[in-house]
């Protein structure tokens, strides 16, 4: 009901910097993870990709559906269509790889800090998380009852804001698609059917959930799912990004084609093995 | 200029008079004639037109249903040739799309659930 009236009656704006700056909150497992003293040569090694010792289905189930969520589909289309509402022109090129690059990179940061935290609390208990209510240990072993509260506030602000964006990023693919008027700065009145939409993606996984669906297992399945779809969603980008009808001079280079190229290979791979995978190692 | 109809009109984007989006191109229709090239008298905008595209049957049913959105849907909503050019990579209307069919269900929304809702 938050994240519907945040996108009903809030702006572009309102909701991306709100729930960027709420966001910070999650700062809280860096601090974590510095404060619980790593040993910072295993953790060094760790950065170095090894095959996993036990369960190697699982390891590459939740390996795949790591890559496929981060790099889904709707990211491209929430980002893009950020960048229209934001009315961003071809000065924004600079800024735009930075955001771009400094945003991933934070989140991977994070990501990195959650994942230390979990080897420094939960591995050493024998805890493997399969239950939403095993995460809160993650902050209330340092912290006690404060990181209790800061682990909810983290879960609060993060579902909130992925909440938001996907809600958004469906409905701008499906508004977009049809050719209908859009816009999170619109009233709702002046862009009905896409306000409607992203009002009825709300509520059907609330839905799914309400009738007893566990929302971890959920997640993980679309997770893969996602994996599974990537390469329709990137090759149209090796075509989209040489089109000089677009783009003008602003076409990829040799490297950005490679890279779009290594990506499409990456996505295909991810692809095939995303179902395999999630029947044999999923659960 | 050499305009490709499939690249150029169709599923494109449309607007309208005022910039508003107005839809997609969902067909195109030709005529033929005798001795002579065919000639682009109308695109087709709704989904009557896509459901058409992909399966007759599921045309069928799209049609009955939209139907039920007043005066000019059920059908095809067809917009002269002459009332359209093109922008690329969209297509500029000499129209308000507002107040045309294109926009039935648009204001079917807004007036029946939208602007139900307390401060829309």
């Amino acid at each position: 009901m938050l994240a519907w009236g945040l996108l009903w009656y809030g702006t572009f704006s309102m909701i991306e910097n709100g729930v960027s700056i709420l966001g910070l909150i999650t700062i809280a497992f860096v601090v974590a993870a510095v404060r619980l003293g790593p040993d910072w040569h295993a953790f060094g090694a760790g950065l170095i990709p090894s095959l996993p010792s036990k369960e190697p289905a699982h390891y590459w189930f939740i390996a795949v559906s790591i890559l496929g969520a981060s790099i889904s589909p709707y990211l491209f289309y929430f980002y893009s269509s950020g960048a229209i509402e934001e009315k961003w022109d071809v000065t924004y090129l600079g800024p735009n790889r930075v955001i771009a690059a400094i945003g991933m990179g934070f989140g991977g940061f994070l990501s990195i800090a959650v994942l230390v935290v979990a080897a420094l609390v939960l591995a050493p208990r024998g805890v493997s998380v399969d239950d939403y209510h095993q995460l809160p240990q993650l902050l209330a072993s340092p912290w006690g009852r404060v990181g209790f509260f800061l682990f909810a506030g983290c879960l609060f602000v993060t579902c909130l804001g992925a909440t938001a964006e996907i809600a958004l990023a469906l409905a701008y693919q499906i508004a977009q698609g049809f050719g209908w008027n859009w816009g999170e700065d619109l009233e709702p009145r002046e862009d009905a059917r896409f306000s409607l939409t992203y009002s009825v993606v709300l509520v059907v996984p609330m839905l799914l959930v309400l009738i007893g669906l566990d929302p971890l297992k959920l997640t993980t399945l679309s997770m893969a799912l996602t994996a599974a779809s990537l390469p329709v969603a990137i090759v149209p980008f090796l075509v989209l990004m040489n089109d000089r009808k677009y783009l003008g001079e602003h076409t990829n280079g040799w490297l950005g084609n490679l890279c779009v190229l290594i990506i499409t290979l990456l996505a295909g791979a991810v692809a095939v093995v995303s179902i395999p995978l999630e029947i044999i190692g999923g659960s | 200029m050499r305009v490709c109809l499939v690249r150029d009109f169709l599923d494109n984007q449309l607007l309208d008079a005022r910039g508003q989006n107005a839809g997609k191109v969902d067909g195109i229709v030709l005529e033929l004639r005798q001795g002579e090239p065919p000639r682009v008298r109308y695109v087709e905008v709704g989904p009557v037109t896509l459901a058409r595209r992909l399966n007759r049957r599921l045309g069928k049913w799209v049609a009955r249903l939209d139907a039920r959105l007043g005066d000019g849907r059920g059908v095809p909503i067809r917009i002269p040739i002459s009332r359209v050019t093109l922008d690329a990579p969209s297509l500029r209307l000499d129209v308000a799309a507002e107040s045309t069919p294109i926009m039935a269900l648009e204001r079917w929304l807004r007036r029946k659930i939208v602007c139900r809702i307390p401060w829309s």
